[in-house]
C-alpha cells in the first residue's frame, strides 16, 4: 500500500513523500519537462516541499521551502500505480536535501502541454470520433434492455437451488 | 487482469454472433459493443489463425484492443489488452507490463484513422446512419 510509505502527517492529500522509490509500473512522459512543471506547480502551490535525508529514509520535514525557492527536479517524473491509484512521482532536490515527492495523478498532469503548443489535429479528431460513436450508439441503446441485476440474481439462485435439489436426490 | 476481465465481460464469447444487419430495435450497451467489435476487429487486416481480436470503443474516453492467441512454443494461451485513454490533451496507451505511453505522431494518426473507419462502418452497418450528419440512411 502506498500509504505505508507515506510519511504520516507530513503532507496534505495533494502530495506525499515515499520512503523508497517503489517498483515503477509507469512511464516517463516523453516530454518530461512538461510533467516536471506539473509536479513543481503542485509543490509550489502548497508553498513548501519536504526534505528528507535520503531516498531510503524519511525524516521529518527539515524546513519549509518558500514558494520562491528553487527546487531542482533530479529525475524525470514518472507515473506509478499503487493500490489502484496513480501517482506522479519525482525526485526533488532542495537546499535542504533530496526528496522523493509524489502527487496524485490528475488528468492535467499528463499529458499537459506547454502553453501555446498546438494540440495535434489527430487528437482533436480522435476525441470527435469518440463522441460520434457515442452519439450513434445512443440511437439504438435502450437502458431498459440492460440486464436486470435482480433477475440475474434470481436466476442464479434458482440454478443453485436446482443443483442442491439434484445433489440431495442423488 | 482487470483488462482481461473487462474484455471478457464486455465482449464475452462472440463466436456465435453473426455480423448481420441489426433489426431496428433497441439494445443493451453490451450488445451494441459486441456488434461494433465485430467490425472493429476487421480494421487491422486479417486476424491470424488461432487469434481472437477485439477492437471497440468502451466509453466516452476509452478504446480497447484485445488480442488472444496460442503461443506456438508453449502451447499456452496468451493475451494482450491495450487500453487507449483519451484526455483533452493527449492519448495514453496502457498495456499491462509495459510503461504507459503518451502516443503521438504516426501512432496517434494510425489510431485516429482506425477510429474513423470504425465510426464510418458502424454508422452505416449497425446504426444505418450517415457517419457525419448522423441522419438515418435512406433504406
Amino acid at each position: 500500500m502506498i500509504e505505508d510509505r507515506v510519511a504520516p502527517g507530513v503532507f496534505t492529500a495533494d502530495k506525499a513523500v515515499f520512503h523508497v522509490p517503489s517498483q515503477p509500473e509507469g512511464y516517463v512522459p516523453e516530454d518530461s519537462n512538461i510533467a516536471s512543471a506539473a509536479v513543481a506547480d503542485t509543490l509550489f502551490q502548497h508553498g513548501y516541499v519536504a526534505a528528507v535525508q535520503g531516498l531510503s529514509e524519511v525524516a521529518p520535514p527539515i524546513a519549509e521551502v518558500p514558494r520562491t525557492a528553487t527546487a531542482e527536479l533530479a529525475s524525470p517524473p514518472a507515473v506509478f500505480i499503487d493500490a489502484g491509484k496513480r501517482y506522479v512521482k519525482t525526485v526533488v532536490r532542495t537546499p535542504h536535501g533530496a526528496a522523493v515527492v509524489g502527487t496524485p495523478f490528475r488528468d492535467d498532469h499528463v499529458p499537459e502541454r506547454h502553453p501555446g503548443l498546438e494540440i495535434p489535429a489527430d487528437l482533436v479528431r480522435a476525441n470527435q470520433l469518440t463522441a460520434d460513436v457515442h452519439q450513434l450508439r445512443a440511437t439504438l441503446h435502450d437502458p431498459l434492455e440492460e440486464p436486470d441485476a435482480g433477475a440475474l440474481e434470481a436466476s442464479h439462485m434458482a440454478h443453485i437451488g436446482r443443483m442442491s435439489a439434484e445433489r440431495q436426490a442423488a | 487482469m482487470i483488462f482481461k476481465q473487462l474484455a471478457s465481460l464486455v465482449i464475452g464469447d462472440t463466436s456465435s454472433v453473426k455480423a448481420r444487419r441489426a433489426p431496428r430495435k433497441k439494445y443493451s450497451e453490451r450488445d451494441l459493443l459486441r456488434r461494433e467489435s465485430l467490425i472493429g476487429r476487421q480494421l487491422f487486416g486479417p486476424v491470424p489463425e488461432g487469434h481472437q481480436r477485439e477492437f471497440f470503443c468502451l466509453d466516452d474516453r476509452t478504446w480497447i484492443w484485445y488480442e488472444r492467441w496460442i503461443d506456438p512454443a508453449t502451447k499456452r494461451s496468451q493475451e494482450q489488452t491495450t487500453r487507449y485513454e483519451l484526455h483533452t490533451n493527449g492519448v495514453i496507451k496502457i498495456q499491462a507490463g509495459y510503461p504507459y505511453k503518451l502516443i503521438e505522431g504516426e501512432e496517434l494518426k494510425n489510431l485516429a484513422d482506425a477510429m474513423e473507419q470504425y465510426r464510418d462502418r458502424i454508422a452505416r452497418e449497425i446504426y444505418h446512419r450517415d457517419p457525419v450528419t448522423k441522419q438515418p440512411l435512406a433504406s
